[in-house]
């Protein structure tokens, strides 16, 4: 299996791939730069209750809170959910794209081993990138408004970045999930952004209401990346959080039936 | 002795309604070059993906080095392959791709990188990328990909396929020498047939996913070679006649009793005069041999006229 590990990242090294998501990240920090203030959220009675997408909205800029530097930080999150999508996606179907899916299989590999080393590879790179990506946001963050957080606050804020890791990693396996399945890299993406942002719009129409809508309707927002975002990204996480483990796991489990899939599936 | 490197017991693969191979049941060798011929959707491809574990037989069995069932894959490991296209990262160059290999099947040592690319000649293309390789340095790089960590059994689908003419040249050469100097064995399939002619030392020919054939180089020379076929009431009569008047032990009785004389083949007068004076009745003298294309053509049940 480690083999499969040094394989797959020699391939994340020598393709386009990671240097096109690197590429991607830098560019949408480069626009958070040329943007300003921006915000997204839904209707509440005051900014204790707003979610959403807060970057760089400083209720005084003059005395910069953690709050709002923390939330700008994690403004971007959702572009990120975007882009590693895209990567997942991207990275999976090009062994059936190219076909060296079949090479693999053919020299006696074990199915089971090319589909979790590939996941995993595609989860441990996503999740430090974003890592990476949010620690970006959060020291352009420190330099622009010349707060200067406490050791207890980072560790906040690690703590959020994990929480939106996770669901990123759930997402992600949802596409892997997918890939297996559809093996296609458009239809892939495409039914994965529609998720995503079909989550944000059905939240803001039903978020102040949520005890009282239907369950399918609530199971479709608890499973949507947006409903964390939203909260996570607003520095809320009460009321939220416990909804997170079985989002995950039952990302997870999709993850789990891809893979017995991937051994029954005939290799085209 | 002779072992088997990979036989197939009466495997039938069916997709939905498609029956795509019925009850095929063929072997190779150690040390043959396998020549698989039949036409497009005869089932060649289709074999190759059940021998390389890409998809299950519906019914049947595949064994490799004597091994089938669970000890199947592991005996995967002593193959190389290229399976219906080049299976390339095309972003990366000829030696990257072999080093993604080298690593995902745990071979020792990057010598086996540069002697792989020396073997086909691409040992020059630098940082020339597979995206920006011709069909022919793409399908020379499968076969180092296929070539490396020196595997007992070649299983090549369609290997000559976009070749130029110095390309299948070199492509034939190489083939011999890997099966003379390393004892590798291959299983060729392609639908040029004259290549396969002045490859391979036995043949399989595949028709609408049933197995006509399996023959050898030697059987099919001897089938195609240029003759006298005849046929007469009396072949015992007429073997004698031709051994003790025209001097000739160079002819064989077939199993349909017809006889293939190989020689007086510009001079079927002389052999008609002697069977006629000798009271033999002859059904039919004709010169006969075929070309591999004409003997699978014939084969098959012949050319469709439009």
């Amino acid at each position: 299996m480690i083999n499969h590990f040094k394989a797959e990242f020699y391939k994340l090294r020598h393709s386009k791939i990671l240097i096109t998501i690197l590429g991607v990240c830098a560019a949408v920090i480069m626009v958070s730069f040329a943007l300003g203030d921006m915000t997204f959220f839904g209707a509440g009675d005051g900014t204790e209750s707003v979610i959403g997408f807060q970057a760089k909205c400083y209720l005084s800029s003059e005395i910069p809170t953690f709050q709002t530097v923390a939330r700008s930080s994690l403004a971007y999150t959702a572009f990120f959910w975007i882009i590693g999508i895209l990567f997942a996606t991207i990275f999976f179907t090009k062994e059936y794209n190219t076909g060296t899916i079949k090479l693999s299989v053919a020299y006696g590999t074990k199915r089971t081993i090319l589909y979790y080393t590939k996941a995993i590879t595609i989860l441990v790179v996503s999740l430090i990138t974003y890592l990476i990506f949010v620690a970006t946001f959060f020291v352009i963050e420190i330099i622009q408004s010349g707060y200067i957080p406490t050791a207890s606050e980072v560790i906040n804020l690690l703590g959020w970045a994990l929480a939106c890791g996770t669901v990123l990693l759930a997402l992600e396996s949802i596409s892997i999930f997918l890939c297996v399945v559809i093996q296609n890299t458009g239809i892939v993406t495409g039914i994965c952004c529609l998720y995503v942002f079909s989550g944000a719009s059905v939240y803001l129409m039903l978020w102040s209401d949520m005890e009282t809508v239907s369950i399918p309707l609530k199971f479709f927002v608890y499973g949507n990346p947006m409903y964390y975002w939203m909260n996570f990204s607003s520095c809320r996480t009460m009321g939220i959080i416990e909804h997170l483990p079985f989002y995950f796991i039952g990302c997870i489990s999709l993850l789990i039936v891809g893979g017995l899939i991937m051994i029954r599936k005939e290799i085209k | 002795m002779n072992v088997t490197v990979f036989e197939a017991i009466n495997i039938t693969k069916k997709y939905r309604n498609t029956l795509a191979l019925n009850q095929v049941s063929m072997s190779v060798m150690q040390g043959d070059i396998y020549g698989f011929i039949g036409e497009n959707g005869a089932g060649k491809t289709t074999m190759i993906r059940l021998l390389t574990g890409l998809a299950e037989p519906t019914t049947g069995k595949i064994a490799l080095f004597g091994e089938s069932n669970k000890k199947l894959a592991k005996q995967r490991e002593r193959i190389g392959c290229i399976i219906e296209s080049p299976s390339l990262y095309l972003d990366m160059t000829a030696y990257e791709n072999l080093e993604v290999q080298r690593l995902q099947r745990g071979i020792p040592g990057k010598g086996c990188i540069d002697n792989a690319l020396a073997l086909v000649g691409l040992k020059d293309t630098g940082k020339k990328k597979a995206k920006d390789f011709s069909l022919g340095m793409r399908q020379r790089l499968a076969l180092a990909i296929a070539l490396l960590g020196n595997p007992e059994f070649l299983v090549l689908d369609e290997p000559i396929n976009g070749l130029d003419p110095t390309g299948i040249i070199e492509l034939r050469n190489l083939l011999k020498r890997l099966n003379k100097e390393r004892g590798i064995t291959i299983l060729i399939s392609s639908h040029i047939l004259t290549e396969l002619h002045q490859l391979a030392n036995r043949y399989g020919i595949l028709h609408e996913g049933k197995l006509l054939q399996e023959i050898t180089a030697t059987e099919l020379d001897k089938r195609c070679k240029k003759h006298l076929l005849l046929q007469v009431n009396d072949v015992a009569a007429a073997s004698v006649l031709l051994e003790s008047k025209l001097n000739t032990s160079n002819f064989s009785v077939m199993p349909d009793k017809s006889i293939h004389l190989y020689d007086y083949v510009e001079n079927a007068g002389k052999v008609s005069a002697l069977l006629s004076a000798n009271n033999i009745t002859i059904y039919q003298l004709a010169q006969s041999g075929d070309s591999l294309e004409t003997y699978y053509t014939n084969l098959i049940g012949g050319c469709q006229n439009d």
